[in-house]
């Protein structure tokens, strides 16, 4: 038996390359979270086309189980109460976005609490308690809009600061409970400044933008990074480009999850036919 | 037995100050029959200097006939037996001294000869030898030194391991307690106000590090003159720094050891710590420009370093004095001990510690070795440590629970720094403890677990759970 393709992520890119590759041989797709469909939810219409497609080509999923390493022909894979190696004929990553962090930014300053980023702000807002007055919402990445949406429903005051003025800005993991508000989600608006600092010694008290028109200084109790979204890679040995027998395939672009699902077929696509000529 | 502020309490000694050197001395103590409590101003222990420590357990620091240089010598051959016995990640891996130019070359001889002064091993490296040892090395590089007897450790997981076996000994911890006056009792005794907490003591150590000046203030002490140096560092990721297999040293100048490239026990590399004296203790901004010529010195000497590398920025306060280093009692008040350095606290923790104990004894601290105490901590197993971890996941499910995913930090180990002795008790405190949220993504996929856990274990909630010791997620 030869040994399978594994494609790590069972979001929309994952489940676009585990269908391309399911044609010429075998997969395992596999995902930390015990649904698919990554951030895009598991529930949506969409979502569960894409692993009605991938289940029907045989390909078979491993979830609730993390990826930790990778050795060029095997992958470690941890469960609770089982961690054990998989044999993988060849490693594809498709492990989601993550929004660039401070040290992405060159952000310096104080390092107090209430800065996070955005993927946890999401997470700490569907709990549904106001966490903060006044936030700073850094970027216009995928998660821009929901943060500021959610934060705003529960009182909270939001400042946008990223290049863009695109108020319809797409929105992130909570996107599928959300369609309805398509309006702007920020009360107050900058532009991306050239060098960001944080102020406050114990909780976050402003931030600092130095930009073309000079100093501007926000006060605020909370800031949350979401902007210039980066491929989430945290497996041992898959991290680097040119890293043996290894494919990424998450992209940054299209943000739906129908477009991510055909981007990813399309980095399959191009890897199977190289794969077949040589 | 800790974190609960005590209304009153009489020991022998009252230590004040949880860094590597108050612990040290606490988990010490703790081994005898003296009574002992630990005051800390902060809601955890190792929220000073020894956070932002730059994790070397030093062979050389210098110069020779020193105090300080003999509490190194006497602490380093003893990392190993120590580090395995509380479970501290340790390596002694060796670093190499680098020559750039020719003045930097001349520099080197007569390091050597003060190096091998302190009765520590080193040797003059060819260019060739250098690049061969650590090819990563500048191809600059004319001269190197070779100190094979300098170790990395993680000097969070150090401080804590000593809070946490002085803990398991019986030591009252009370953290979130600031002194605010010290009196005399009586009999030479000190009455010892911090926070809520009122506490009779016989002994007062004080090693409060930056703030230690303040503390010999309210004793009645000498005025001893403390102040802030701040060090500014950069993380390299651990794609990059585990390329690297020793420390990288500057050649020292007679006024700086420069900066420094510094693989960690997790795998990534500290990039400096520069040194600037100011007098704001609660000040640690870094700031671009610092940041900026940190990463041009460190690139000078391993120049494959590129900014994207970089992880995260910080910088700490490390106790600058007229008196580097301070271990002894105090000229007017009797009982009370200066314990500080400048910055090798973590270096010289053990053998302090143990000067402590004599130095106490011969002033009359009855401290008899107590049958019984342990001296070692329960292994602390760690999911990225294991090369095969199916027998540890098999063992306790929760190690295959993987909630770091960069730093393959698992909810056993998290569990495990919420509910010890001296637990966590914000996000921060459970990075200091385990790591997680400590890699490339800097906590965006790990923080709100973590968060959710911290809470659960502290009985807060998504707003008011705490971020790091001194602030809330929410407002």
């Amino acid at each position: 038996m030869t040994a399978p393709f594994a494609v790590v992520g069972a979001g929309p890119s994952g489940l676009g390359c585990a269908a391309v590759l399911a044609a010429e041989g075998p997969v395992v797709l596999i995902d930390r979270l015990p649904v698919p469909g990554g951030t895009a939810g598991w529930d949506g219409r969409e979502i569960r086309g894409c692993v009605r497609q991938v289940r029907r080509l045989g390909v078979r999923m491993r979830l609730g189980e993390t990826a930790l390493r990778w050795d060029g022909g095997r992958l470690l894979l941890a469960a609770p109460g089982r961690a054990e190696w998989l044999d993988a004929a060849a490693l594809f990553v498709a492990c989601g976005l993550r929004p660039a962090t401070l040290a992405d930014w060159r952000v310096t300053g104080e390092r107090p609490a209430g800065v996070i980023p955005a993927t946890v702000a999401e997470h700490l807002l569907q709990t549904g308690v106001r966490l903060w007055a006044t936030i700073v919402v850094a970027g216009d990445g995928p998660w821009a809009a929901a943060v500021g949406r959610s934060a705003r429903r529960l009182g909270t005051r939001v400042i946008a600061v990223s290049d863009h003025t695109d108020h319809t800005g797409h929105t992130g993991h909570t996107s599928h409970t959300d369609h309805s508000d398509h309006g702007d989600w920020a009360d107050e608006r900058h532009p991306r400044p050239k060098q960001w600092s944080i102020t406050g010694r114990d909780r976050v008290t402003g931030v600092r933008l130095e930009g073309e028109a000079g100093l501007t200084e926000l006060a605020c109790d909370g800031v949350v990074l979401a902007g210039d979204p980066v491929p989430a890679r945290n497996i041992d040995g898959a991290v680097l480009s040119d890293a043996a027998g290894v494919t990424y395939v998450q992209p940054l672009t299209p943000l739906d999850p129908a477009g991510r699902f055909h981007a990813a077929q399309d980095a399959a696509r191009r890897w199977l036919r190289t794969y077949r000529e040589g | 037995m800790s974190a609960r502020p005590a209304p009153a309490v009489e020991v022998d000694v009252a230590v004040i100050g949880g860094g590597v050197l108050g612990t040290a001395v606490a988990a010490r103590l703790s081994r005898t029959t003296a009574s002992v409590c630990l005051l800390e101003a902060e809601n955890d222990v190792c929220e000073g200097a020894s956070k932002g420590n730059a994790g070397v357990a030093v062979a050389y620091y210098g110069p020779p006939g020193t105090p300080e240089t003999a509490l190194i010598n006497a602490s380093n051959p003893g990392w190993e037996d120590l580090c395995g016995r509380l479970s501290v990640p340790y390596r002694r891996i060796g670093a190499v001294m680098v020559a750039l130019d020719d003045d930097e070359a001349a520099r080197l001889e007569p390091t050597l000869d003060e190096i091998r002064a302190c009765g520590v091993r080193a040797e003059l490296l060819a260019p060739r030898q250098v690049r061969d040892l650590e090819p990563l090395i500048s191809d600059r590089c004319v001269a190197g030194l070779l100190m094979p007897d300098e170790g990395v450790i993680d000097p969070m997981a150090l401080t804590v391991a000593y809070a946490t076996l002085a803990a398991v000994n019986g030591v009252t911890i009370v953290l979130g307690s600031r002194v605010s006056a010290i009196t005399a009792a009586g009999d030479g005794r000190s009455r010892i106000t911090a926070g809520a907490a009122t506490v009779t003591a016989r002994f007062v150590i004080n090693a409060a590090g930056v703030s230690a000046g303040h503390i010999s203030r309210l004793a009645g002490g000498e005025p001893l003159d403390y102040w802030p140096r701040k060090g500014q560092y950069a993380v390299l990721d651990r794609v990059f720094a585990e390329r690297l297999s020793h420390i990288v040293f500057s050649t020292h100048t007679a006024t700086t050891k420069g900066v420094n490239v510094v693989p960690t026990t997790h795998g990534s590399a500290l990039l400096g710590p520069t040194a600037a004296d100011h007098g704001d203790p609660g000040d640690t901004s870094t700031d671009p420009e610092t940041i900026e010529s940190v990463l041009r010195s460190a690139t000078r000497l391993v120049p494959a370093i590129r900014p994207e590398h970089v992880i995260k920025y910080f910088a700490a306060n490390r106790p600058a004095s007229d008196e580097q280093h301070r271990l002894r009692f105090d000229a007017r008040v009797p009982g009370l001990l200066h314990c500080t350095n400048r910055s090798a606290g973590v270096s010289i923790s053990p053998a302090a510690a143990d000067h402590v104990l004599e130095l106490l004894t011969a002033a009359g601290l009855g401290a008899r070795p107590r049958p019984g105490a342990a001296d070692a901590l329960p292994p602390a197993p760690r999911l990225r440590a294991e090369a095969e971890p199916g027998e540890l996941v098999r063992r306790d499910p929760l190690f295959g629970q993987v909630v770091c995913a960069c730093e393959h930090v698992s909810a056993a180990e998290i569990n495990r720094a919420l509910q010890g002795p001296v637990p966590a008790i914000s996000v921060d405190g459970v990075r200091k403890r385990t790591g997680a949220a400590y890699g490339r993504c800097q906590g965006s996929l790990c923080l709100a677990g973590i968060s959710f856990m911290t809470a659960m274990h502290t009985g807060t909630g998504p707003a008011t759970v705490r971020q790091t010791a001194r602030g809330t997620v929410g407002s």
